[in-house]
């Protein structure tokens, strides 16, 4: 090649340039968020997640939830995500650093689920959704997860407290039950963590909408 | 790396796999088959190196555009859509080379199965560019972030333009680095007839789909699962699509399995592979 040498150059320049100027700059804005302690309550701001939340989250990962759901609440004044009532406020990058792993998403075939716990504040719906998506969201195309419970045979016992109360045609069927693995449970308490409900001080006004400029001012 | 910097690598990454890689890949395709395959210099050859530099220079920092309305400092989007917009002119000097390449012989590049796939790869690479610049300008963005059309950008960058630049090289080169002849005509125009039909299939459904969904997600009055109904449609049309798709690949495994198979050597005899017209350089003043 004529101008191999200068080719591969130049490509390394510009890459080296753009992950410096792009990478490095944002790592040095917001790479160290600390948590934010509430100068009345005293509590630090994201809370971390708890233990199982955290497998909830690999979980979470590993299922490909990401694919069809984001979790980042766009501002008001961009896109109806308030006015669905998928969050009060906006999305701050604060929200995120609890998670070792942050999956925003890119596609909304399903809902926004970064307040879903807000929302939905029950560990119940989140098993019937996972179990039987129809049983509580007609008409839904979330595909079933009925790999992460297990259906068991009664044989005259008394149901497990922790059995999912689906029945009829979504149900196991008469004489069995329906009970949630360890991945399902860690699930729906990553599930049940999700909600950016403390507001802070130090970012509210970067949600707030730029101050209009004055007619004809410089 | 933790918080919202791993969405930002993430998107820097694969804006770069997409646009500094597939993309380009694509365009060398393109660069090398119409001039070779036309017999015809590139129309407009001092201004290709200023389009690739300057294509691959802001492509590098466009990834932000990626993270509109995302919570990551603003200056990351913005500083996308920006390299976005000022992609525009290489696009459209890498467009006057193709079409200028193209004119006046556009009938003989239909007649040349590598020139449609190309021409195909060509289509798909000035309509990615047209997605991504839309797509990062926030009007746009608000209605169709997170739709169909994002799925849409992505695709025709690496199938649109990608594969389909890969099929046509593979029709050209396969035949002469083995020495044989296709086996199958009629599999070779059920590829590329497959390609197009599905490439159509899937932009319709993609785009017009994705364009629905977003309207209907921005009016809050309307509950998910209404939306979900009204998508279905659209997702059996990406999925018929698809489905078209993978018929063309099926016919050129076929095809491909019968060229490659060391055990066939059958056909190297009398094979007869029409050289490509000369090309003229001289008069342009470079070689």
């Amino acid at each position: 090649m004529k101008n191999g040498l200068v080719l591969f150059l130049g490509v390394f320049a510009t890459l080296a340039l753009s992950w410096a100027g792009l990478l490095l700059a944002a790592h040095k804005q917001i790479g160290a968020l600390p948590q934010f302690k509430d100068p009345v309550e005293q509590t630090l701001n994201p809370a971390p997640l708890t233990g199982i939340a955290d497998q909830g989250r690999l979980v979470y990962q590993d299922l490909g939830c990401a694919t069809c759901h984001t979790q980042q609440v766009r501002f008001a004044g961009f896109g109806s995500d308030i006015a669905r009532k998928w969050g009060e406020r906006g999305s701050f990058a604060r929200d995120y650093i609890r998670e070792k792993t942050v999956l925003i998403g890119s596609s909304r075939l399903g809902p926004d689920l970064r307040n879903v716990a807000t929302r939905i504040p029950e560990a119940e719906f989140f098993h019937k959704l996972l179990y039987a998506p129809e049983s509580v969201a007609p008409g839904t195309n979330m595909p079933a997860h009925k790999f992460l419970y297990e259906t068991r045979p009664l044989a005259g016992n008394q149901a497990s407290y922790k059995a999912v109360k689906v029945s009829g045609k979504h149900g196991p069927g008469e004489g069995f039950e329906v009970v949630p693995t360890p991945r399902a449970e860690a699930l729906v308490a990553y599930l049940m963590s999700l909600k950016d409900t403390y507001n802070y001080p130090t970012e509210e006004k970067l949600n707030a909408p730029a101050p209009h400029a004055k007619e004809g001012g410089h | 790396v933790r918080g919202v910097l791993q969405p930002v690598v993430d998107a820097w990454y694969v804006h770069n796999l997409y646009g500094l890689w597939f993309l380009p890949t694509a365009l060398a395709a393109i660069y090398y088959f119409l001039p070779k395959l036309l017999g015809k210099p590139v129309r407009y050859y001092y201004l290709a190196p200023l389009g690739f530099w300057w294509f691959v220079i802001c492509t590098a920092v466009a990834g932000g555009s990626r993270l509109i309305g995302a919570p990551v400092p603003v200056w990351i989007p913005t500083l996308g859509t920006v390299a976005n917009l000022s992609l525009i002119l290489p696009v459209v000097i890498i467009g006057l080379n193709i079409l200028g390449t193209l004119s006046g012989r556009f009938g003989a590049a239909l007649n040349s199965l590598t020139l449609r796939f190309i021409l195909l790869a060509a289509a798909g690479f000035l309509l990615n560019s047209l997605l991504t610049l839309l797509l990062s300008l926030r009007g746009f963005a608000e209605i169709a972030q997170f739709t169909l059309l994002g799925n849409l950008r992505d695709w025709s960058a690496l199938y649109l333009a990608f594969s389909t630049a890969a099929f046509g090289a593979a029709y050209f080169f396969l035949p002469r680095l083995t020495g044989k002849e296709w086996r199958s005509a009629a599999l070779v125009k059920a590829h590329f007839g497959a390609t197009v039909v599905g490439s159509i299939l899937l932009l319709i459904g993609l785009g017009a789909g994705g364009w629905q969904q977003g309207h209907l997600l921005g009016n809050a009055e309307l509950a998910f699962g209404d939306i979900t109904k009204a998508l279905s449609g659209w997702h059996t049309l990406n999925s018929a699509g698809l489905a078209v798709l993978l018929l063309g690949h099926l016919a050129f495994l076929v095809n491909f399995i019968w060229i490659a198979c060391p055990l066939n050597s059958q056909g190297t005899a009398g094979v007869t592979i029409p050289v490509p017209p000369a090309l003229s350089l001289a008069k342009e003043g470079h070689a």
